[in-house]
């Protein structure tokens, strides 16, 4: 028997998807689809009660007539700053990885190559990540000094925020170098193979 | 509203119409558990796309490079009960000797030996020949998968030859 052989059973009834399992698989798509909005919208909501809760605290200690010392506090201010530098730094990267894969749906290769690209990205964003996380951890014990300092916390305010942040930075530290090592780097390897095959 | 009323019709009226491309894709990549959570993967890639479509291309043609695509970079879901489930319960269909010698097959026993063979070979292989066997040309296929006609034929050539050696090894 052949590959030739078996041909006509390709085109019998018998290969024809039944059309009750596509309408469960409709059905399941529908629900797959709402499940992500709803998921979309408390991300979002997230994002926007996070900063209207920084914005709103920030608003009240400009009112209630707040200094600040320059000289003094400046790791507020880089602390601060360094996620603005990060997503800067996405937003570029985004941009470029937009402009050399303009066409990416022109054939199923160059989608490959867009993805391959898309996966590069991924992981220096995460390397990025995690070097400013570090970074950012090593620079919580220099404002809670300046701000005991400057008389603006005390020991155990200072204790509790090097708490929260120390298990923060061991959580998101662990599940950046799992995801970069479980999930980005075999897809990599994925995709490369796939795109040998195309040699 | 309007544009996502416009994106479900254009999404209905080409599962009606195309239901078939995906599948035997579908069938083509996976088995068991699996085959299902590929079919809703080609599904959702599918109602991702419709915005992106432009006439200049047929439905069809643009389905097959959005389905081939999907199915090329779908990851199966690492569910080590279930992939255990379905390995055993795919055991005594895929053992030769469950498989009917030459002539005595039914339909239904030759196009699960024809899908075994197909998911045997290399994703790429088993893209072009599906596409193939849909009765896709050789110049359609160049243009989803962005290679040369000449380059489709040869694999398509040797493909064949792979596919029966495999059918001939599971029949005999």
């Amino acid at each position: 028997m052949t590959f030739d052989d078996l041909v006509p059973v390709w085109r019998s009834a018998r290969n024809q998807p039944d059309p009750a399992q596509l309408e469960r698989d409709k059905a399941g798509i529908v629900s797959h689809l709402g499940k992500e909005y709803r998921e979309f919208l408390w991300h979002v909501g997230l994002v926007v009660a996070l900063t209207i809760f920084l914005a709103g605290g920030f608003v009240q200690y400009v009112r209630s007539g707040g200094a600040f010392d320059w000289q003094r506090e400046w790791a507020s201010i880089v602390f601060l700053l360094l996620p603005i530098g990060v997503a800067a730094l996405f937003v570029r990267g985004f941009i470029r990885h937009r402009q050399q894969h303009p066409r990416y749906d022109l054939s199923i290769l160059d989608g490959l190559r867009a993805l391959i690209d898309e996966n590069r990205l991924a992981r220096a964003r995460l390397r990025v990540s995690m070097t400013v996380l570090t970074l950012a951890m090593a620079l919580v014990p220099v404002v809670t000094f300046q701000l005991h300092l400057v008389g603006k916390q005390r020991p155990h305010e200072a204790a509790s925020m090097l708490a929260v942040f120390g298990v923060a930075y061991v959580v998101a530290m662990a599940w950046q170098v799992w995801k970069y090592r479980r999930r980005l780097l075999p897809e990599n390897a994925r995709l490369q193979k796939l795109i040998r095959s195309y040699e | 509203m309007k544009n996502s009323r416009h994106q479900q019709a254009i999404f209905d009226d080409w599962l009606r119409e195309h239901a078939a491309i995906l599948h035997h894709v579908a069938n083509g990549f996976a088995t068991g558990a699996d085959r299902h959570d590929l079919m809703q993967e080609l599904m959702l890639a599918l109602w991702r796309a419709v915005p992106a479509f432009r006439a200049a291309s047929l439905p069809s043609t643009f389905i097959f490079r959005v389905t081939h695509n999907a199915a090329l970079t779908w990851k199966r879901a690492e569910r080590g009960y279930r992939r255990r489930l379905d390995i055993f319960e795919q055991e005594p269909a895929l053992a030769p000797a469950a498989i009917a010698g030459p002539g005595d097959e039914t339909p239904a026993d030759s196009l699960e030996l024809l899908y075994s063979a197909i998911r045997s070979l290399e994703p790429l292989d088993r893209s072009l020949v599906l596409l193939q066997l849909d009765g896709v040309s050789y110049a359609q296929i160049a243009e989803i998968h962005g290679l040369t006609e000449s380059n489709v034929g040869v694999r398509l050539n040797r493909i064949k030859h792979k596919l029966t050696a495999i059918i001939q090894e599971k029949t005999s």
